[in-house]
């Protein structure tokens, strides 16, 4: 099977004899659990049947004046797109989780600003492996012994402390920065755009904040070099991403240095991808202005007040957003569509059941790195995103 | 016997990140040296505070939280105190406390309390 624990999407996940194995320890919960704490069709508290709940829900967003779509990020790239389509109808927003996670640098990957490639690539050929601002020992724990710093690749033979180069930049000594002793440095960073500074200046023989010329001498002697970048930076870079592009076309004049996203849920790529095909945007899209921005981001629309119904599908906003907007939800009619009962479910006006993707529906996944997967689910479901979803779109 | 370090508030760096195990109750994870320098021990309940927003955690010890501060997982807790231009790490006041640490139950209950 496909584990759709996290944007890995591990395709070597097997069930056997009622064991899971070759899953790490947060793969192994999401398939093993899969059963607990389900969510149960609910319209203002109240248990009713499916039907139900999904015409309160239909009801619900026809009589809004300002509804949005948030999440999807679990979901197939199926249930996505049907999400565009009832946004389109409704006229309304519609945003996931990358507005605030790593959106920006998979837009500049799809818009060509950023040089990316696959995980496979990886493997078989890099030699400077950078994790900037990202701890996969925790979000993506098979990364570094599936594609990145153990396994010998077709050009990486040798092993990791001879045939891998390993820089971890982070504002603490993580696990993984541990790893880094041979053949590896580890830079403990207080200001991500001094870093990048210092970079700029090793690129013109200048000596900056932070000693780095010796990453770039390493660089060089490489084919294929790569930066795995985490949430760590994009909130150090401070909304100055043009800084960073402008860092990785200037090393790639000299050594091919990659940038692959690095952590975040299964599918995120997927919903960016497909809102870039349907409308050149890759989240904060608003189809009443025809634009995005990031005032349509759906924590900007919370916090502004701008919208009276939410519908939410696959995500738990009331825990994963900043108090600032979270403290905003109750104030709105929320629709929860999701395969378990979450914190924001609690206190949703509709709540609508669904089936987890990868486990007991199928359907096709974008990988972090940008390959497309197909989903193989070892349960069934009678319902999931994209019934539910097709469903709220036939009725309004 | 009270401690004396009841009396002191410690400024902290809170680092929001993932961790393996699965918390559903408000879990601290300090880094040894500088819960020692609090006066801190592992099953301890602190109060983390930062303007007018603060809840109660459980300590756990963690060798790579960061040196002077601790780690909060990404989790209602975490969010709850946090704001989006740090949403990964921010500045909070610590200092030990009474009780048991925050539920999801009571920071849903402060959230609802604002409509």
């Amino acid at each position: 099977m496909i584990c759709t624990g996290c944007s890995c999407l591990c395709d070597d996940v097997e069930i056997a004899e009622g064991k899971i194995l070759n899953a790490c320890e947060r793969g192994y919960r999401h398939i093993s659990k899969y059963m607990e704490n389900r969510a149960k069709p609910a319209v203002e508290g109240k248990e009713v049947d499916l039907d139900r709940a999904i015409e309160a829900a239909i009801e619900m967003l026809k009589s809004a004046k300002n509804p949005a779509i948030y999440g999807l990020d679990t979901s197939t790239i199926e249930a996505q797109k049907t999400a565009v389509k009832i946004a389109k109808k409704l006229n309304c927003y519609i945003d996931d989780n990358s507005s605030f996670c790593l959106g920006e640098f998979v837009e500049a990957i799809l818009r060509k600003e950023l040089p990316s490639s696959t995980l496979e690539d990886v493997r078989d050929k890099a030699y400077v492996i950078v994790y900037w601002g990202t701890n996969p020992y925790h979000s993506l724990p098979r990364h570094l012994s599936r594609y990145s710093y153990y396994p010998r690749g077709a050009k990486r033979q040798r092993g990791y402390d001879e045939d891998r180069y390993l820089v971890v930049i982070d504002i603490r000594k993580t696990e993984i920065a541990k790893l880094a002793k041979k053949n590896a440095k580890f830079i403990k960073v207080e200001n991500d755009l001094e870093l990048v500074d210092s970079f700029m200046k090793a690129l013109d023989g200048k000596a900056g904040k932070y000693d780095v010329a010796g990453i770039l001498r390493e660089m060089k002697k490489a084919d294929f070099n790569v930066v795995f970048g985490g949430l760590g930076l994009k909130y150090g870079l401070r909304g100055n991403f043009k800084a960073f592009i402008e860092l990785l076309r200037n090393i790639n004049k000299f050594a091919p240095l990659y940038f692959i996203p690095s952590g975040f849920h299964a599918n995120m790529r997927g919903f960016n991808e497909t809102l870039f095909e349907a409308v050149n945007a890759v989240n904060s899209y608003s189809f009443s202005s025809a634009s995005s921005s990031p005032e349509f981001a759906f924590t900007e629309l919370l916090k502004r007040e701008k919208i009276d119904t939410a519908l939410i599908v696959g995500t738990d906003p009331i825990a994963s957003l900043p108090y600032e907007a979270s403290s905003k939800l109750p104030k709105i009619k929320k629709i929860v569509v999701d395969p378990r009962k979450t914190l924001t479910s609690r206190i949703a006006e509709v709540v609508i059941p669904s089936a987890f993707s990868g486990i007991e529906s199928g359907g096709e996944m974008v990988r972090s790195d940008g390959v497309r997967i197909k989903l193989k689910p070892i349960a069934s479901s009678e319902f999931d995103d994209v019934y539910v979803l097709k469903r709220i779109l036939e009725g309004l | 016997m009270m401690r004396l370090t009841r009396l002191i508030k410690f400024e902290t760096r809170i680092v929001v990140a993932r961790v393996s195990e699965e918390i559903r109750k408000a879990t601290i994870y300090l880094n040894p040296e500088f819960a020692k320098r609090c006066g801190i021990k592992e099953g301890d309940v602190v109060a983390v505070s930062r303007g007018n927003r603060g809840l109660r955690f459980r300590v756990k010890l963690l060798e790579t939280a960061p040196e002077d501060g601790g780690i909060i997982p990404n989790s209602i807790f975490s969010n709850f105190l946090a704001d989006f231009e740090s949403f990964k790490s921010f500045r909070a006041d610590i200092e030990l406390s009474e009780g048991d640490e925050s539920t999801e139950e009571d920071v849903i209950r402060i959230i609802m309390q604002r409509k």
